[in-house]
C-alpha cells in the first residue's frame, strides 16, 4: 500500500502552470526522489503537501485516506515533516528551543528534560549535535542536522528533504544517507527533493521525473543510469563530463603567504595558509563548509582585515587593501550566497550589472547615470551570458537561480579579470545551468585568468579543478594535482584525515 | 494600483471623520466645504497651507531619503528645532551682510545644524550599531529641551513675556510670495528640495548607492561600497532637509525663534513619507493634503462649530489605513 498518492495535483499560479495534474505513489518505508530541474515544479509539489500552497485541483491520499492539508501545522499533526534547502531557524536560540518551538506548552517550558529527550533522538539516530549550542553558532552541516531532529521530534513519519546534501562533506552526505536509510527502515516514508543524478541513484529506491510542472516517468532506480535521468530532466543530450583543454600555466598571479584571518567571533578561522596561482590555472578548494574557506575568500578579495601574513597580486602587495581598490585591480569575486551578497534583489538585471562600476564611465557621465548606457550593458551581458528574462528591467528577484548566477558572473567576469575567487558557485543550481557556470569558468581559464574555485562538493572540485587544496580547520591540509587525485584520498582529507596527519606531524598529540 | 490606496485611505478617513463630525453635533458637508474651501480655495487660506506644507514637506523628504537606505527617522522633530536654531543664531549674529548672502548662509546655518542632529544617529548606527529608531527619537527631546533652554535663557529677547528670541536680521528673512497673505519662499524652498531629492535619488550614483544599501547592505559591502559612510551621509541629509523645515519657519513666518516653534512638523512627516509611499510626487501631494487639513481646520471650527482635534483624527486614520492597506498587500504578495 503507497504511504503518500497523489492524484491530478494541480496549481496555477495566474497564467503559469507549476504543477500539472501531478500523479506520484510513494511506498511505505521507500525512498523517493523527484528529480527535475529548478522550476520543474518540485518545490511547489512539497509546498502543496506541507500545507503553504492549497492546490487547485486533485486529491492527496495518505495511507489511502483522502486528506487536506489546510497549514503547516496540519501536515505537522499529519506526520509530514519538511526539511527545507534553506533552513527555517532562529539562529540567535539554542539548539534545544529551536526544536520546540510551536510544540507542547505555552506555560511550561521544562527546558532540562527537553533538551535530554532531544539528545536522546539525535544519540539513536547518529544526528551528532549539542544540544545547547546556539544556532547562530553552528556550521551549516550541523544546522540541516537541526532541522532533521526538528521533524523527528514532532513525530514525522513523512520526511520531505529539499535538496539535502547541497551543504554536505562527502563524509557527512555518507552519515546523511545511513540516518535516511535507518529511518527508511524504521517505517519512515522518505521523498528527497534533488537535482543530482548520482545522489538519487546512490540513495533512493524510486525516482520520480518532473519537467515543466509535469510528471515525465516514475522508475525503479535499478531500472535506469544517470546519463537516461539527465536527459529526461532538461529534455536533451547532457555531456555529465567537462570538456577541459590542458592547461597553459602563465605567470603567478596570486601569492599567498603565511595567511591567518580572524573570523566574524574574532576566532582563527584561517591559519598560516600558503600557495601559489597562476594565470590559466584553477585551484579548487575542497573542504567541508566552515572549515575558513568564506574568510580565506574574503581576504583575498580584500573584504576582511588580515591579521598576518602577506597577500601578493601580480607582483603589488594588497595585503591591506579595500575592496575598493581590489575592484580596479581587477579581481572578480563570486561569492557564496548570490542571494545574500552577490545581487541586490529589489534591483533590475541592468542594475545588478552595474554595482561594481556605476561611478564610472560609461555608466556616470557629469554626476548623472546614463540611463541609455546602463541598459546597453545589460542587452549585451543578457546575450552573452544567455540570462533569460523577457527585458533588462526585470528585477532580479524574479529570475530562476541559474539565471541570478549568471547576472553575478556577467558583472563579475567583465573587464577580464586577473583572478577570480569563485565560492561555491554552482551551489543549488540545476545541471544544465551548474553546466554553463563551469563551462564560462573554464573559458575564463582559457583566457589566462587565475582562478580560486572553492567548493563543499567534491566531485565537482575535482572536475574542475588543475590543482587540489584541501582546506580543514583554517589550514590547507595538502595541495595535490587533480589529475591523479582520487576522491576517497581528498574526501579523507577533507574530514580531517586525523590520524594519519595528526601521526606523521605531531606525534606527541 | 500604487496610487489606488492611498487614494482609498483617505476616502476612509474622511468618511469615519464624518462620523466624528455627527457626534460632535455638526454637519459633516459643511464642515468639510468649510476646510477644504478655506483651505484650499480662498488666497489667505490657500497661502496658510502652503505655509504649513512647507515644513512638512521638507521634513518628510528628511523621512524619504532616510528610507532609502532603510533608515528610520524619527528624529525631524528634533532635526527641525536644530535647523530653526541654525538660521536664527546665523540671523540673528551676522551684520552687514546682502540678503542674496545672508538668506543663504542663514539656510545654510539651518542645514548644517540639521545634518549634525542626523549625522549624530547616523554615526552611532554605522559605526557602533546603535538603532537608529530609538537615537533619532530621543534626540528630538534632547533637540526640543536644548533650544527650549537657549530661547528661555542665553537668547532671550530683554523684556519678552514668553521666551523667544530677538528678530533676526531684515536681510536674512525670506520674502512673502503671496503679498497679503503668510506665504512666504520657504514652500519654494521645499518644492526645489524636492525635485533635487528626486534627482539625487533616480539620477545619480549616490542615489543608487543609497538604494542599494537600503536594500542588501551585505552586497553593496561586497560591490565595494562603503556601507558606513553611505549611512552617515544619508542620515546627515535627511536631518539637513529637516533643519531646512526649522529654517525656514524662523526665517519666512515668524523671524525669531520660539521656544517649542514646530508643534509636530517632524512627526507628520512621517505619516505623509508612509502614505507616499516613498514616492516624491506622492509626498509632495500628501504634504498639500496635510498642510490643507492644519490651515482649514480652524475655519471648520469657527464657521462648523467642530473641534479642530477631528483634524488631527483624519490626519491619524489616513495613516491608519494606509497602514492596513500595505499590510494586505504584503499578505497578498505573499500569497503569490
Amino acid at each position: 500500500m503507497p504511504y503518500l498518492r497523489l492524484e491530478g495535483i494541480t496549481k496555477r499560479f495566474g497564467s503559469f502552470v507549476a504543477n500539472d495534474s501531478i500523479n506520484l505513489s510513494v511506498a511505505t518505508g521507500s525512498i523517493h526522489a523527484l528529480l527535475g530541474e529548478n522550476g520543474a515544479g518540485k518545490t511547489t509539489l512539497m509546498n502543496i503537501l506541507s500545507g503553504l500552497y492549497h492546490p487547485d485541483a486533485g486529491h492527496i491520499y495518505l495511507q489511502e485516506v483522502p486528506v487536506q492539508i489546510a497549514s503547516p501545522k496540519a501536515a505537522i499533526e499529519l506526520g509530514i515533516g519538511m526539511i527545507h534547502q534553506h533552513f527555517m531557524l532562529v539562529p540567535q536560540l539554542t539548539v534545544t528551543e529551536n526544536i520546540i518551538l510551536g510544540t507542547g506548552s505555552i506555560w511550561r517550558l521544562n527546558l532540562p528534560a527537553k533538551q535530554q529527550e532531544i539528545a536522546a533522538i539525535s544519540q539513536s539516530y547518529g544526528l551528532e549535535v549539542d544540544p545547547s549550542a546556539r544556532v547562530g553558532d553552528l556550521p551549516v552541516g550541523a544546522q540541516q542536522r537541526v532541522e532533521i531532529l526538528k521533524v523527528l521530534y514532532r513525530k514525522a513519519k513523512l520526511l520531505i528533504l529539499d535538496e539535502p546534501t547541497a551543504v554536505l562533506t562527502p563524509k557527512e552526505v555518507d552519515s546523511l544517507f545511513h540516518i535516511l536509510h535507518l529511518l527508511a527502515a524504521n517505517g519512515h516514508t522518505i521523498i528527497l527533493i534533488s537535482h543530482k543524478l548520482e545522489e538519487v541513484m546512490s540513495l533512493c529506491d524510486t525516482v520520480t521525473v518532473l519537467r515543466r510542472g509535469q510528471v515525465l516517468a516514475t522508475t525503479a532506480t535499478q531500472h535506469t543510469n544517470s546519463q537516461k535521468l539527465a536527459q529526461l530532466m532538461v529534455g536533451r543530450e547532457v555531456s555529465l563530463q567537462l570538456n577541459k583543454h590542458p592547461r597553459k600555466e602563465g605567470d603567478v598571479v596570486l601569492e599567498v603567504q603565511d595567511l591567518t584571518v580572524r573570523d566574524d567571533r574574532h576566532l582563527t578561522a584561517v591559519r598560516d595558509v600558503s600557495f601559489q596561482l597562476r594565470a590559466g590555472e584553477i585551484l579548487g578548494i575542497a573542504g567541508v563548509d566552515g572549515n575558513g574557506q568564506r574568510e580565506l575568500a574574503d581576504a583575498i578579495a580584500g573584504l576582511r582585515p588580515v591579521t598576518a601574513g602577506k597577500i601578493n597580486l601580480c607582483g603589488e602587495d594588497v595585503t591591506h587593501l579595500s575592496p575598493q581598490r581590489c575592484k580596479q585591480l581587477k579581481v572578480g569575486y563570486i561569492p557564496e550566497d548570490r542571494q545574500k551578497m552577490g545581487l541586490v534583489l529589489g534591483f533590475s538585471i541592468a542594475k545588478n550589472l552595474i554595482l561594481k562600476a556605476f561611478r564610472r564611465l560609461p555608466f556616470c557621465r557629469h554626476f548623472f547615470l546614463q540611463e541609455r548606457a546602463i541598459v546597453d550593458r545589460a542587452d549585451r551581458a543578457m546575450q552573452q551570458y544567455d540570462i533569460r528574462a523577457s527585458h533588462p528591467q526585470v528585477r532580479v528577484s524574479q529570475l530562476s537561480g541559474g539565471n541570478q548566477q549568471k547576472v553575478v558572473l556577467a558583472r563579475e567576469l567583465d573587464g577580464d579579470p586577473v583572478l577570480v575567487v569563485a565560492m561555491q558557485p554552482t551551489r543549488g543550481l540545476d545541471v544544465g545551468a551548474t553546466e554553463s557556470v563551469q563551462q564560462r569558468l573554464l573559458a575564463e581559464r582559457e583566457r589566462g585568468a587565475a582562478i580560486l574555485y572553492i567548493s563543499t562538493e567534491l566531485e565537482e572540485v575535482m572536475a574542475v579543478s588543475d590543482r587540489i587544496a584541501v582546506m580543514y580547520e583554517g589550514k590547507f591540509v595538502d595541495i595535490l594535482e587533480a589529475e591523479g587525485a582520487s576522491v576517497e584520498r581528498v574526501g579523507l582529507l577533507m574530514g580531517g584525515g586525523k590520524i594519519s596527519l595528526r601521526n606523521n606531524r605531531n606525534p606527541v598529540s | 494600483m500604487p496610487f489606488l490606496s492611498p487614494v482609498v485611505a483617505v476616502a476612509a478617513a474622511l468618511l469615519i471623520g464624518a462620523g466624528l463630525i455627527v457626534l460632535a453635533g455638526a454637519n459633516p458637508v459643511t464642515a468639510y466645504v468649510a476646510l477644504f474651501q478655506e483651505s484650499l480655495a480662498t488666497y489667505f487660506g490657500f497661502g496658510n497651507t502652503l505655509t504649513k506644507m512647507a515644513p512638512l514637506l521638507l521634513a518628510a523628504l528628511g523621512v524619504l531619503v532616510a528610507l532609502r537606505a532603510n533608515q528610520l527617522n524619527i528624529g525631524g522633530e528634533g532635526q527641525i528645532y536644530m535647523g530653526g536654531l541654525g538660521s536664527a543664531l546665523v540671523g540673528l549674529y551676522l551684520h552687514g551682510l546682502p540678503a542674496f548672502v545672508h538668506v543663504p548662509l542663514a539656510l545654510l546655518g539651518g542645514f548644517v545644524l540639521g545634518a549634525i542632529w542626523g549625522l549624530i544617529p547616523g554615526y552611532l548606527k554605522a559605526v557602533r550599531g546603535v538603532n537608529e529608531v530609538i537615537s533619532t527619537l530621543l534626540m528630538n527631546y534632547i533637540a526640543l529641551n536644548f533650544v527650549g533652554y537657549l530661547v528661555q535663557g542665553p537668547l532671550i529677547e530683554k523684556g519678552a513675556p514668553s521666551p523667544y528670541t530677538p528678530l533676526i536680521s531684515e536681510l536674512a528673512k525670506l520674502p512673502v510670495i503671496l503679498p497679503n497673505s503668510l506665504a512666504h519662499a520657504g514652500i519654494l524652498i521645499a518644492l526645489v528640495g524636492a525635485a533635487i531629492v528626486w534627482a539625487i535619488l533616480d539620477q545619480t550614483p549616490l542615489g543608487y548607492q543609497i538604494a542599494a544599501v537600503g536594500l542588501n547592505p551585505v552586497a553593496a559591502r561586497y560591490a565595494g561600497i562603503s556601507v558606513e559612510r553611505t549611512i552617515m551621509l544619508v542620515m546627515a541629509l535627511a536631518g539637513g532637509l529637516a533643519g531646512l523645515a526649522g529654517a525656514g519657519e524662523v526665517m519666512g513666518l515668524k523671524y525669531r525663534l520660539f521656544e517649542k516653534f514646530s508643534g509636530g512638523y517632524g512627526f507628520d512627516a512621517l505619516g505623509i513619507a508612509f502614505l507616499s509611499r516613498g514616492n516624491i510626487a506622492g509626498a509632495v501631494l500628501t504634504s498639500l493634503f496635510f498642510g490643507a487639513l492644519r490651515s482649514g481646520a480652524n475655519v471648520m471650527q469657527r464657521s462648523a462649530g467642530v473641534p479642530v482635534t477631528v483634524v488631527y483624527a483624519i490626519q491619524g486614520l489616513t495613516v491608519l489605513f494606509i497602514a492596513i492597506s500595505l499590510a494586505l498587500e504584503a499578505r497578498n504578495n505573499k500569497r503569490l
